[in-house]
């Protein structure tokens, strides 16, 4: 090739370059001037039709209520279904659902509910104690995820034509607050479509919906959205912002996502992490909404293995993590854990000190045990392309090479990260996991995440179960609501940072990216990525 | 499949006495048969492969399958319901009896026949495939022709650097950069999806353009069009290369011939030379490329669709790998590579269309 010719091909080169770069960092205009192409081809901009279209990473396959195991499927239950409670919007507070007032036995195992006379399935068919208690009947036999949360429930008895009764295992001071992941379908659906291969009209509900829930399904095309409508016979009546047509639809590339966000044909995100919110937040038209999470990221202590089977190497291991640095990473996206339950999440912990290093002292523990000379070698599971993972994994090694342990990592995908945990033999030292709750007993999280291993079903990745912690959760169950449970609560928190059976690195704060017409909150107690349409806000 | 040396350069020697019509059926039924053999052979081949691979991976499909809630009883009743529960030998070779029937089993992750699922997306990489092949094929062909035309000068220069920038560009960064470009700065383009979400087109087909065709909704079709642009062109842009200089090599192989020379002595020249005489002699490597990449096209879509969330197979699979949802990776290794194979099995059909001394050859 000439001279010429090279330099007219790097003059060439370098135009296209400097066009690409200059698509690349292009700002998106406000939503107000979306071009007429994008509008007219996704519909009606939001904002002037009272729409909202929320992004997720994906969409649930299958719709039926007795099955939803992730946030992408309570993402549709939570607007399309109710329970006979729900949870205010963004808290752990119980509040009237389908249920309008309940008491409790003295014995605390019977709670009767009084139902609402005025509702109905979207099917048409009325709501009532009868209706409903089949519908729990329903959850309990397709035996999806939700039916695992009817265990303590022994039966359920309609007392009235709106008097349901359900009696329970064992006493349980926040009983109610499973009742929110127990969906209610329609019997009449279950009854007009079953099949005798298919006797809870599974088949049916894979693809339609017979709840009571504010939004009805207008239309569902599998791995690409699901459209809402208002159901205008609602019990409730709706704010006039609240949006009225709801689409959610799957968008598997978080950044194209965040284009369209930015270009105005979508309102929310789902499923976005810290840096993915910092890049949004620099978009126009496009506000983060904060909310404290209740997650609390974990690197859990193999505390039956080797070394770590003593408290004081645990402990030692504690001390030396270094937690600002975790914190640092997040750029404001996460604050410290001070325990092994959100701050948040109950009266009293957010009086707990945050976890700090000490380095002095975790050596000094380190010679205590029998380990002064280090030479330990432990290993660290996290999943791989999650940058959290990764950094908190490079941070424990950093951390504990000053005490003479050195941590190798092993990365993997995150369908993964459980077959890590399958066994307490092959289980490594170290293992992070996202703890989070599903509903607002306390019990119930310290449970799943510090008694109940994994081989039995729990995510206890320490191994071991403290005799006296499941003592005092047992307690705490029995006592009704009131300062007396809040201290036992308190108690068994402290507990379990004396245990040192994980560490605490860091409490993510929620920050999701919406369009700033827009006020919503997201629930987290569903995973943090499910908003109720019917509490959002068009502000514009 | 045949061996491209054999097809484009030996003239392959005819019997003077011609085959009987009973003989040709005979080697026809033969050769088909022949072809039936390795395709299942091919295809059973990668089902196993991949069986076996996905059971190796360590993860519990089960588990994943039933949610991080499921207690362990739930798990267990769930790997039952799967059959999973079974020996490895027995899940396979019930597998393998199913697929048979045409029977994929269900979904671990949506509990609904795979088959369904499959007979859904399959019609949206359809499309997108064939709309972007057929646009890839035209195009990759005629900047060939044009490169063999016009060898030097600022046309060659622009050929050369769009096809190799295409060909050199990671495919998903390439796919971002029209969608920055053309859906968020000129915005004249959208950015993802099919376009028909706001439209009440009856399914039919599958195909968007077909449906909304048949529905006679053409502000449907011009959205179904529209939204197919970027992806379409993400696939071209990052293909283009080898079809511009294949058929440029070719076509250069081609004019070295003598009867171009005699040709050009009548005085026919450029244009004439190369596209009237000699392209349809330069074809057949062209086709067999094609062929080639259009079976690579239907499975190799994924970065694509994900991208644009277009729903179809390369979606679907996404997905699928995430889940370990068993059956539908397997459903859609059998399918891809049946279509591989077919396609390319039907590209040998075309060769005679090009070369008549192909045509009656034993």
């Amino acid at each position: 090739m000439s001279v010429v010719r090279n330099r007219r091909f790097a003059a060439l080169a370098a135009v296209l370059a400097v066009a690409t770069l200059g698509a690349c960092t292009a700002q998106s205009p406000d939503a107000s001037t979306s071009s007429s192409t994008t509008t007219s081809t996704e519909g009606a901009a939001p904002g002037e039709t009272n729409r909202a279209v929320f992004s997720n990473v994906g969409l649930p396959s299958n719709l039926d209520p007795a099955l939803a195991a992730s946030s992408d499927g309570f993402l549709f239950v939570r607007n399309v279904y109710e329970g006979l409670t729900a949870y205010e919007p963004g808290t752990t507070t119980i509040v009237p659902a389908l249920a309008t007032e309940w008491t409790v036995s003295d014995d605390g195992l019977v709670y009767t509910f009084t139902l609402r006379d005025d509702v109905t399935y979207h099917d048409g068919t009325p709501f009532t104690a009868e209706t409903a208690r089949l519908g729990f009947e329903r959850l309990r036999a397709v035996n999806g995820a939700p039916a695992t949360m009817m265990s303590e429930i022994e039966s359920i008895e309609a007392v009235g034509e709106y008097e349901l009764a359900i009696t329970i295992a064992a006493p349980n001071g926040f009983f109610t607050g499973v009742l929110p992941k127990l969906p209610l379908a329609s019997p009449a659906a279950v009854e007009a479509n079953k099949t005798a291969d298919d006797e809870w009209a599974t088949d049916w509900f894979a693809s339609n919906a017979a709840g009571t829930g504010p939004y009805r399904l207008t239309s569902f095309t599998v791995n690409q959205d699901i459209t809402l409508t208002a159901n205008e016979d609602y019990y409730l009546d709706f704010d006039p912002q609240a949006p009225t047509d709801i689409v959610l639809r799957m968008d598997p590339d978080v950044t194209t996502a965040l284009q369209m966000l930015g270009a105005g044909d979508i309102d929310m995100l789902g499923a976005v992490g810290p840096d993915d919110s910092a890049a949004a937040a620099e978009l126009d038209g496009v506000k983060l909404v904060e909310q404290p999470s209740l997650q609390v990221q974990t690197i859990y202590m193999h505390a039956a293995k080797g070394p770590l089977t003593d408290p004081r190497v645990r402990e030692a291991i504690s001390l030396a993590f270094n937690y600002d640095a975790m914190i640092d990473f997040y750029e404001g996206s996460a604050v410290k854990a001070n325990g092994a339950l959100p701050a948040t999440f109950a009266a009293g912990l957010e009086t707990f000190d945050d976890y700090t290093q000490d380095l002095d002292r975790a050596r000094a523990l380190m010679e205590e045990a029998g380990y002064g000379d280090g030479g330990l070698t432990m290993r660290y599971v996290g999943i791989k392309g999650l940058s959290y993972f990764e950094f908190a994994g490079t941070l424990l090694a950093d951390s504990l090479a000053n005490i003479g342990i050195e941590v190798t990592q092993d990365l993997v995908p995150t369908a993964q990260l459980l077959e890590a945990i399958a066994s307490e033999e092959n289980a490594p030292e170290f293992i992070l996991l996202n703890t989070s709750p599903v509903t607002n007993n306390p019990t119930a999280f310290l449970r799943q995440f510090y008694v109940v291993t994994p081989e039995e079903g729990g995510f206890n990745a320490s191994w071991i179960a403290d005799d006296a912690l499941v003592a005092q959760l047992d307690k705490i169950s029995g006592l009704p609501e009131g300062a007396e449970q809040e201290a036992a609560v308190l108690e068994a928190n402290q507990m379990v940072k004396d245990l040192h059976l994980g560490i605490h690195i860091a409490q993510p704060v929620m920050a999701q990216p919406v369009r700033d017409n827009w006020d919503v909150t997201y629930e987290n107690l569903d995973y943090l990525y499910v908003v109720r349409f019917f509490y959002a806000r068009n502000i514009a | 499949m045949a061996n491209l040396g054999d097809v484009v350069t030996a003239a392959p020697e005819l019997d003077p006495s011609g085959p009987t019509p009973a003989r040709r059926v005979l080697s026809t039924a033969r050769a088909v048969g022949n072809r039936l053999f390795w395709l299942l052979v091919v295809a059973w081949a990668a089902v196993t492969v991949t069986f076996v691979l996905a059971r190796v991976v360590p993860a519990d499909p089960a588990r994943l399958a039933a949610g991080l809630q499921a207690g362990p009883e739930q798990v267990e009743a769930l790997r039952a319901q799967m059959g999973l529960d079974r020996p490895i030998l027995v899940q396979y070779l019930d597998y393998l009896w199913s697929v048979v029937r045409l029977d994929f089993g269900d979904s671990l992750k949506s509990r609904q026949p795979v088959l369904n699922e499959l007979a859904y997306v399959l019609p949206e990489t359809l499309q997108l495939v064939l709309v972007s092949f057929l646009a890839y094929a035209v195009v990759g062909v005629a900047l060939g022709v044009l490169w063999t035309v016009f060898p030097r000068g600022p046309l060659s220069g622009l050929i050369r650097l769009v096809s190799f920038a295409g060909a050199a560009l990671p495919v998903f960064w390439l796919g971002m950069v029209l969608q920055a470009y053309f859906g968020s700065t000129l915005k004249i383009l959208p950015i993802s999806g099919t376009g028909m979400s706001d439209f009440d087109v009856p399914r039919v087909t599958g195909f968007s353009l077909v449906d909304s065709l048949l529905a006679g909704n053409f502000a449907a079709f011009g959205s179904a069009a529209q939204h197919l642009v970027l992806p379409a062109l993400t696939l071209l842009l990052s293909q283009l290369a080898l079809a511009t200089r294949l058929t440029r090599v070719s076509l250069d192989k081609e004019l070295k011939k003598p009867y171009v020379r005699v040709v050009q002595a009548r005085g026919v020249g450029g244009f004439g030379v190369v596209v009237v005489n000699a392209l349809r002699n330069a074809l057949n490597p062209v086709v067999t490329m094609l062929g080639l990449q259009f079976g690579w096209l239907l499975g190799g879509t994924i970065i694509v669709e994900v991208l644009f969330s277009w729903p179809g197979l390369g979606l679907y699979a996404f997905n699928a790998f995430s889940s370990f949802d068993y059956n539908a990776i397997l459903a859609v290794t059998l399918v891809v590579t049946v279509a591989f194979v077919l396609v390319n099995e039907l590209v040998t059909f075309v060769y005679p269309l090009l070369d008549p001394r192909l045509r009656g050859a034993r």
